[in-house]
């Protein structure tokens, strides 16, 4: 795969192990973050990209530029938007067929070696069709020719006479200054305007459609400290897990705590004393394949949609469950590696008795279970957390 | 439940003092394969409480030869750990 920029959207808080992250697993390099969002560059495949964990959504970097001026009148927004996030036609060009070319690798991926016999075929017809596409010169308007020269490598339905139907779709958000003066439909839909006329492509707002060739989305993201510009990479978010059927706690928080454990060494033992219905016993033993690992619930009802997700999952090799109480956790004095647990602290899900409590006896407990120098990761809310540290 | 969980298990019910090891009173003895991991087993083995887990399998009719001692080399034995993952994961 080309070296190519991406940008990873992340929760608050996330960037840090996304760093970390595609810095390991995709030897990316150029790796940069705000809050929100992690840039980097790397040369990575699809599945290596679909790989990461700590991210929302993937998507391909179209442009990167400081804050655009604020004006109030929507005339002079629609100037400035053609100077800045319009600008360059190349740029245009350049990103679309890099996110061409992705969409034709996941395509590939997707069917197996009959399609990738077609897409050599295509990467012939591009080389020719440059050649083609210059010294023909059939008195189009320039811009439409490179529209063409860009679309080549993409749609093989068009033969070079026909020109290609390009629809795409805004998704525009913003913040600070921006978001007082405009709405983010009304960025989108101006937006949108200044790509028909410079690019001739058609805005679409609803489903891609089967008429259209070439069919794209892009996203602007407008704050006060940047404008960015990205394709989405995937349909889904990469927080999306196919292998969990029911969700309790967001995946990548999940796949976050278990990172922090550190179950680095083989034949680690670990518990999640309140599992719920596994969602970070089965991130944690989709990563890290050589542990093994238990949830104790006291609720049966959670237990039995986390036996169908590790069923789901296809992790009963290593994943046991039990139903127990946190405050007497069946096990002898240091007998675990790592305690991973994502305490009930009353923002989505309470418990009968106040969790304040409770909790010192919990955490006592959990202390009791683990072995010297094991780890403990909890979740906590920033008022227990203080709690916690008195 | 696997044999590994029950290797950890204790009792905390009250006038209990001694609530290790607990007996198992199987209604139902199921062999499932699993995927065998040596590094995995190699690590976990030295963790165990290991007459525990001979008594247990011996009492489920499943002690598929287990020594009642560790070998002092069992790690580079690969029929032995073949064994212990039977016992350990697939029981």
């Amino acid at each position: 795969m080309k070296e190519l920029r991406y940008f990873c959207t992340a929760g608050k808080g996330m960037e840090q192990f996304l760093v970390q992250e595609v810095i390991s697993k995709l030897s990316a390099c150029d790796v940069e973050h705000i809050p929100g969002k992690v840039f980097f560059t790397t040369s990575a495949g699809l599945e290596r990209l679909r790989g990461l964990k700590s991210a929302e959504r993937l998507f391909l970097l179209l442009k990167k530029l400081p804050p655009l001026p604020a004006p109030w009148d929507s005339g002079k927004m629609t100037r400035v938007i053609q100077e800045k996030i319009i600008g360059e036609l190349g740029d245009w060009q350049q990103g679309l067929s890099a996110w061409l070319s992705l969409q034709q690798a996941a395509k590939e991926s997707r069917l197996g070696p009959a399609a990738s016999r077609r897409s050599r075929k295509r990467k012939r017809d591009e080389e020719t069709g440059k050649e083609e596409e210059e010294e023909e010169g059939d008195g189009s308007s320039p811009a439409k020719k490179q529209d063409l020269q860009v679309l080549d490598s993409a749609a093989d339905v068009i033969s070079s006479s026909k020109q290609p139907l390009v629809s795409f779709r805004v998704c525009c958000r913003c913040s600070g200054i921006l978001a007082r003066k405009f709405s983010p439909q009304e960025l989108g839909r101006i937006i949108g305007m200044a790509i028909h006329k410079r690019l001739g492509w058609k805005a679409d707002l609803r489903e891609p459609d089967l008429e259209f060739d070439v069919s794209f989305q892009v996203n602007v993201h407008l704050s006060d400290a940047h404008c960015i510009l990205g394709f989405p990479v995937f349909r889904l978010p990469l927080a999306h897990r196919p292998y969990i059927r029911t969700t309790g706690l967001r995946s990548t928080t999940a796949w976050a705590m278990a990172s922090l454990a550190a179950i680095k060494q083989d034949g680690c033992f670990v518990l999640d004393p309140m599992c719920g219905v596994g969602t970070i016993l089965i991130e944690a033993a989709k990563e890290w394949q050589n542990a093994f690992f238990l949830g104790i619930d006291i609720n049966e009802s959670q237990l039995k949609k986390a036996r169908e997700n590790i069923q789901f999952s296809d992790l009963t090799s290593r994943i046991e469950l039990m139903k127990a109480s946190v405050t007497e956790i069946p096990l002898p004095a240091a007998s675990v590696d790592a305690v991973i647990c994502d305490i009930p602290f009353g923002r989505k899900f309470g418990c009968k008795t106040d969790v304040r409590i409770m909790l010192p006896a919990i955490v006592k407990e959990m202390e009791r279970v683990l072995r010297v120098g094991g780890t403990l990761v909890l979740l906590l809310s920033p008022q227990l957390s203080a709690f916690l540290g008195k | 439940m696997k044999l590994i969980t029950h290797n950890m298990l204790t009792s905390h019910v009250k006038g209990v003092t001694k609530g290790y090891p607990l007996l198992i009173k199987a209604t139902e003895v199921q062999v499932s394969e699993v995927e065998f991991n040596p590094e995995f087993l190699s690590r976990m083995i030295p963790k165990l409480e290991w007459g525990v887990l001979v008594q247990a399998a011996d009492s489920l009719g499943h002690l598929n030869d287990l020594p009642n001692e560790l070998a002092p080399e069992h790690e580079k034995d690969e029929e032995f750990l073949r064994r212990v993952h039977r016992v350990l994961l697939e029981v």
